[in-house]
């Protein structure tokens, strides 16, 4: 990395671009110079632009589309942690380091957060795109963004935790109708809390929560206060989870905060769960009958303003025989498609060309290409071939060259 | 042949009269017109063969000419070509072996030809193998045997010279002839053991370090294998109406069926049923099924294709688009290429099919048990 950011440092205003290799020089040098220069050259590693040293998402514009720029650990560890592929992390421990690429899917977004008019109802948008795209991964840059301009960021990354195999279940104390998965609404209160810990002090709450005869929260309380209540006494955590998220959006609509709620396989909340009815067990649960579904459904009405809403559709999420395409309208009910209208749909496509090439210049650099084959033009196309410069894809087939 | 049988059946009789101890006068011919009969007899069939042949030439060119007369056409320039378009069209034959259906052809391309046996005065024939029935196929095989003494002696010449042979016979793509040509060439039929003989005696020949040497002795029994592909015919590349060059092709395995367009001038886009590559295929050994031709070619991220492929499974299916860009792709690259594409299995299809469940058993191999 060093010698290749030194290089842009060196040299920030050439061109008007800062990443253009300094092959251009001028031609009309006498030949001896010319050949000591070509000389030089040809001894010199090539010098090839794969990495901008902003690691700041805000400054992020689109002359830094398709490089890749370093994720502090500090940053990785409160907004990707969680919610990423497995190979993410993975790869992160192969190459000592986190980076993450810059892509125009992401940029795009960045410029309609900043166009957005707070005052007005909350914008939707729906991420979708094939297996292993890059849309988790986007979704981590945009909050990561979001995080840097002061904005709470509300993720759900694992829908399965919830839905699926919750270690318990019981019936919520605030409504008989429904159920909580008390353990998993406490461990998604102390997530959020790690992820905005440097923001939760200052809010104070507005409304006063009764959750039995002898406790309750007041109004002006602290948030802090609110999610300790919920650490604590997991009976209410989701309660106390749906009481913070109304908290965010009641402030967030006064203009108090702003709130990013970023959920991860969206189409998850419209698909039966798979927990057994406490009365039969032979019937699953609805999903609007999860106090969790209940509350996060609320997060995607855009009845309240001062955020952004992305959801991220998934195939993941879908039962077995509805794998066929990843378009949202596939993969999203009627009444998913009715409630969430109106949206800006994302489509994160596999690599383009320039951000393949960035791509097999990183893996080259951090040793994940090591054969002799997969430096030549050849081996290059074939990887790009196997592939389909589908992100997941090519970090699987690199392993192998 | 014949012939033959009968001289030695004659001499044993001879023999035997002898030993048997019969009388004299029964036993009064000589062996010398013993022989003259032997003789006779094969100068009867030979003349009667003789007869006989002219006889079917005859008939075969009063017979062309009937038949140019039925057709409406010129009895004097009416070639063989007219007579098999003829024969077609007047006795249509849809039999599958095309061995079966109707023929006329000149005499001696369908009646194998005999050899005529120098014979002195005296009855005996020239040939010093004329007795052992094959002495065309006798005669070659001692000179193959000298050949290989010829060999032997070189290497000993060699080896006492402490010199190296210089070159290495090169047998790469050629194969023995048959055992057909082998009849042919020697106007005799063989027996298998015969013909195997024969391979035998010229794989010795062939191994020798100084076989080069009778490269032309050895390669009067080889047949070029390469012959295959320029036969073959390649279709020239179509053009598009916006003036881009293209070919199409199909390709099959199992049940698996895949049409592909080839474009030339891409850049590695790829769409199968409206999918990409990954998506399509999602397993790695398939997709690598379906670079092996564009590798092989040289043609990978320059050219782009669409594909739609119907049944089979998603093996089946990466094979059968695997021949169908072979296929295709003859069209971009040069002849040599083609041959090398066909000797790497691009161009084959693989004849291999579902086997049948039995009956009494769980599948096609599996019991019950």
């Amino acid at each position: 990395m060093g010698d290749t950011d030194s290089c842009l440092e060196k040299s920030p205003k050439r061109g008007g671009c800062k990443f253009h290799t300094c092959s251009s020089l001028s031609s009309a040098t006498q030949s001896s110079a010319e050949a000591f220069r070509k000389a030089s050259e040809s001894q010199k590693p090539k010098i090839s632009v794969f990495r901008t040293s902003e690691s700041n998402p805000v400054k992020h514009t689109l002359a830094h589309s398709g490089l890749y720029y370093k994720v502090e650990s500090e940053e990785y560890n409160r907004y990707m942690k969680a919610g990423q592929h497995e190979k993410l992390h993975k790869m992160g421990i192969a190459f000592n380091e986190h980076c993450v690429m810059v892509r125009e899917p992401a940029l795009e977004i960045f410029e309609c957060i900043r166009a957005t008019d707070l005052s007005l109802p909350a914008i939707r948008y729906i991420i979708y795109g094939q297996l292993g795209a890059g849309k988790s991964v986007t979704l981590a840059h945009v909050m990561s963004f979001c995080g840097r301009l002061g904005w709470f960021v509300v993720h759900v990354p694992w829908f399965e935790r919830f839905m699926k195999y919750p270690k318990e279940v019981q019936v919520s104390s605030h409504n008989k109708d429904r159920v909580d998965t008390p353990v998993e609404c406490a461990e998604w209160l102390n997530y959020f809390k790690e992820m905005n810990a440097h923001l939760i002090p200052e809010v104070k709450l507005q409304h006063t929560y009764v959750w039995n005869r002898r406790e309750s929260t007041e109004a002006g309380a602290s948030l802090s206060e609110l999610l300790e209540y919920g650490a604590s006494r997991s009976k209410y955590a989701a309660d106390v989870m749906g009481a913070v998220l109304k908290e965010l959006r009641v402030q967030s609509s006064k203009g108090i905060l702003k709130t990013l709620v970023a959920l991860d396989g969206v189409n998850a909340l419209w698909l039966p769960s798979k927990i057994s009815r406490i009365d039969n067990r032979n019937l699953k649960y609805k999903p609007d009958e999860l106090t969790v579904v209940h509350n996060l459904k609320k997060m995607l009405t855009n009845d309240w303003s001062g955020g952004a809403i992305m959801s991220i559709v998934d195939t993941r999420c879908s039962p077995v025989d509805q794998k066929e395409s990843y378009m949202p309208r596939y993969l999203l009910t009627k009444e998913a498609i009715d409630m969430l209208e109106p949206h800006i749909p994302i489509h994160i496509q596999n690599y383009s060309d320039k951000e393949a090439q960035s791509c097999l210049e990183y893996f080259i650099d951090r040793k994940w290409i090591m054969k002799q084959e997969g430096l030549t033009m050849e081996g290059q196309r074939e990887i790009l071939f196997l592939s389909s410069q589908n992100p997941l894809e090519m970090y699987n087939v690199c392993s192998r060259w | 042949m014949v012939v033959i049988l009968h001289g030695l059946g004659c001499r044993y009789m001879a023999t035997s009269v002898i030993s048997s101890g019969r009388p004299e006068d029964d036993a009064s011919t000589t062996k010398a017109e013993q022989i003259s009969k032997a003789m006779k007899a094969y100068l009867e069939r030979a003349r009667a063969h003789e007869s006989f042949m002219e006889k079917e030439i005859h008939d075969y060119e009063i017979g062309k000419r009937h038949l140019a007369k039925i057709m409406g056409a010129d009895p004097d320039n009416f070639t063989q070509e007219d007579i098999d378009q003829a024969i077609q069209y007047l006795l249509p034959s849809n039999l599958f072996d095309r061995k079966s259906r109707p023929l006329m052809k000149h005499p001696t391309k369908i009646i194998p030809q005999k050899i005529v046996a120098q014979f002195g005065a005296d009855g005996r024939p020239f040939d010093p193998l004329f007795y052992t029935g094959f002495p065309r196929y006798y005669a070659q095989i001692h000179d193959l045997g000298m050949v290989f003494e010829n060999l032997k002696k070189i290497e000993t010449e060699m080896m006492v010279k402490k010199m190296q042979p210089e070159k290495e016979l090169d047998l790469g793509g050629s194969h023995w002839i048959n055992k057909q040509s082998v009849e042919t060439m020697l106007a005799e039929e063989l027996s298998p053991g015969q013909y195997n003989q024969l391979i035998n005696l010229l794989d010795r020949i062939a191994e020798h370090p100084y076989a080069y040497k009778f490269h032309d002795v050895i390669f009067k029994f080889r047949t070029e294998l390469a012959a295959q592909t320029s036969r073959l015919e390649i279709p020239e590349l179509k053009v598009s109406e916006a003036g881009r060059l293209y070919q199409e092709a199909t390709g099959g395995r199992k049940t698996a069926v895949a049409k592909v367009t080839v474009w030339d001038n891409g850049t590695g886009k790829v769409d199968i049923n409206g999918k990409n590559l990954l998506d399509y295929f999602p397993y790695i050994l398939d997709r690598e099924q379906i670079m092996f031709p564009l590798q092989f070619t040289k043609k990978l991220g320059l050219v782009d294709f669409e594909a739609v492929i119907t049944g089979g499974g998603h093996s089946s299916q990466a094979g059968a688009l695997r021949l169908a860009l072979a296929n295709a792709l003859r069209s971009f690259v040069e002849r040599g290429m083609v041959e090398k594409m066909r000797l790497a299995g691009l161009l084959t299809r693989d004849p291999r099919m579902r086997e049948r469940k039995k009956y009494g058993q769980e599948g096609a191999r599996r019991k019950y048990t």
